[in-house]
């Protein structure tokens, strides 16, 4: 988004909330805190959802290969994700070590759909969400022997929530990875 | 760049204060979603049911939407109480770093005579169940007199580790989620809800887990999740333990304002079923 674009809107919305705010009453009105200069990080749902795109594939790239080393070097993950996240998926890393388990084959992802993004949180922080189908068609699971122990019940395609935060360097980087319990749009 | 111009208003006009501190850990580590010991959307599938001795506490389906129950508390013993106490106090931030006796609720019914029981919930205490994570919307801001819509995300948690020696794995079925909105408000549903678009619902609808305000101002909600849990040694049955455990997620911080015009995101045209169309 231009310069010129963004001061419209701040414009128009300084103008509509001084409208409204001689209609409200006795009711709180809050400015906002957000430096008005700050442009935000997504100008677009396309945006975000391009960076999300690219986010979560160098997520799922990096988790296989360290899922595929066996557990080792989770902190590889860092890079992709909070540390949130991969101290829970350290969890896994860990008993993969402990098992000589590793994976084979690539996690893929398809039908990424845009729940919401936040121009703006606190810390300056903007927050994405989405759905998405994670596809496991291609991934298995070995023991230390070369044999296959995925359950043969797996699905092979998940749907997901995905919570990106912008990372330190403007990178969107996983913030939370959840299972979509509702309606399975990935069947 | 519409709905950007009309998010700016809306930032301005209700004060906007986001949601801050909210994070959620993976559902099922990707190792276990790999090799299929966890299916991190599972809460609706056929799977989660009781296989272990039944005597109490069949985990309900939980998820999806509609069929709020709302009254499925009878079993929250008159002998509960538990150890419970902290959870979210103060600050925004959820998954509390203690230990789960110290931080969690557990509520036992009790049926302490069967003497197959072996398993209690201080044998499962180290197995913690990632926390659901509460989401409203619109985020951070309701207007008042209208509906703002909360709702989790997270499903069943199998958390493997050691138990009496031995190797297991414990199952958390979501039940129940107990939301305190924070104007003095409480409500118990027996579905985790879902956000308006997931049901085809127009913005400020009504839902099963929805919830007006009557007066401006800055809130803050609670949701504690009520899991029950089986647990198995090796790749045996599911057993239930009897009782629910109750588990704090994120607090959310919200400001309420009035509105006597409404802008939303896309007019009629564009979104025939938006909310006032």
């Amino acid at each position: 988004m231009s310069q010129l674009t963004f001061r419209l809107a701040a414009a128009f919305a300084a103008a509509t909330a001084l409208l409204l705010a001689g209609c409200a009453g006795d009711d709180p009105i809050v400015l906002p805190g957000p430096d008005p200069t700050t442009a935000p990080v997504f100008a677009t749902d396309e945006d975000a959802l391009a960076a999300a795109e690219v986010a979560y594939g160098e997520y799922l790239r990096v988790i296989d290969q360290i899922l595929a080393d066996g557990g080792k070097d989770g902190d590889r993950l860092l890079e992709v994700a909070t540390p949130e996240v991969v101290e829970f998926e350290q969890t896994g890393f860990d008993r993969m070590l402990d098992s000589g388990r590793r994976s084979d084959g690539q996690t893929k992802f398809d039908s990424m759909k845009l729940q919401q993004f936040d121009t703006a949180v606190q810390d300056g922080k903007s927050i994405v969400v989405v759905y998405v189908c994670q596809d496991l068609s291609e991934v298995d699971v070995l023991d230390a022997t070369g044999k296959s122990v995925v359950d043969p019940d797996r699905k092979s395609r998940i749907p997901f929530e995905v919570t990106f935060n912008q990372g330190s360097d403007r990178a969107s980087i996983v913030a939370a990875s959840d299972g979509w319990t509702g309606e399975d749009f990935c069947s | 760049m519409k709905k950007l111009v009309l998010a700016l208003v809306f930032m301005v006009v209700f004060g906007l204060t986001f949601l801050s501190g909210q994070t959620a850990r993976a559902a099922c580590a990707q190792d276990e979603i790999a090799d299929g010991s966890c299916n991190p959307s599972s809460v609706n599938d056929d799977d989660v049911s009781l296989e272990g001795d039944g005597s109490t506490d069949t985990p309900g389906g939980g998820g999806g939407s509609g069929s709020s129950s709302g009254g499925s508390g009878g079993d929250q013993g008159e002998n509960g109480g538990g150890s419970g106490g902290g959870g979210t106090s103060g600050d925004d931030d959820n998954a509390p770093d203690c230990d789960m006796r110290e931080c969690f609720e557990v509520i036992n019914p009790g049926d302490p005579g069967d003497p197959a029981r072996r398993v209690t919930w201080s044998d499962i205490a180290r197995f913690r169940p990632a926390p659901e994570v509460d989401h409203m919307e619109p985020n951070g801001w309701m207007v008042v007199g209208l509906e703002t819509n909360f709702y989790a995300t997270g499903g069943v948690r199998i958390v493997p580790g050691e138990l009496l020696g031995s190797d297991a794995a414990v199952r958390f079925t979501p039940v129940r989620w107990n939301w305190a909105y924070g104007d003095g408000a409480s409500s118990t549903e027996g579905t985790r809800g879902a956000p308006w678009r997931a049901n085809n619902d127009r913005e400020f609808d009504e839902t099963a887990t929805s919830h007006v305000y009557q007066r401006a101002g800055t809130y803050y909600i609670d949701l504690v999740v009520d899991y029950t849990a089986e647990y198995r040694f090796g790749s045996g049955p599911w057993v239930s333990i009897d009782g629910v455990l109750s588990v704090p997620t994120n607090r959310l911080r919200a400001t309420a304002g009035s509105a006597q015009t409404l802008l939303f995101e896309q007019d009629c045209s564009e979104n025939p079923g938006g909310a006032g169309c």
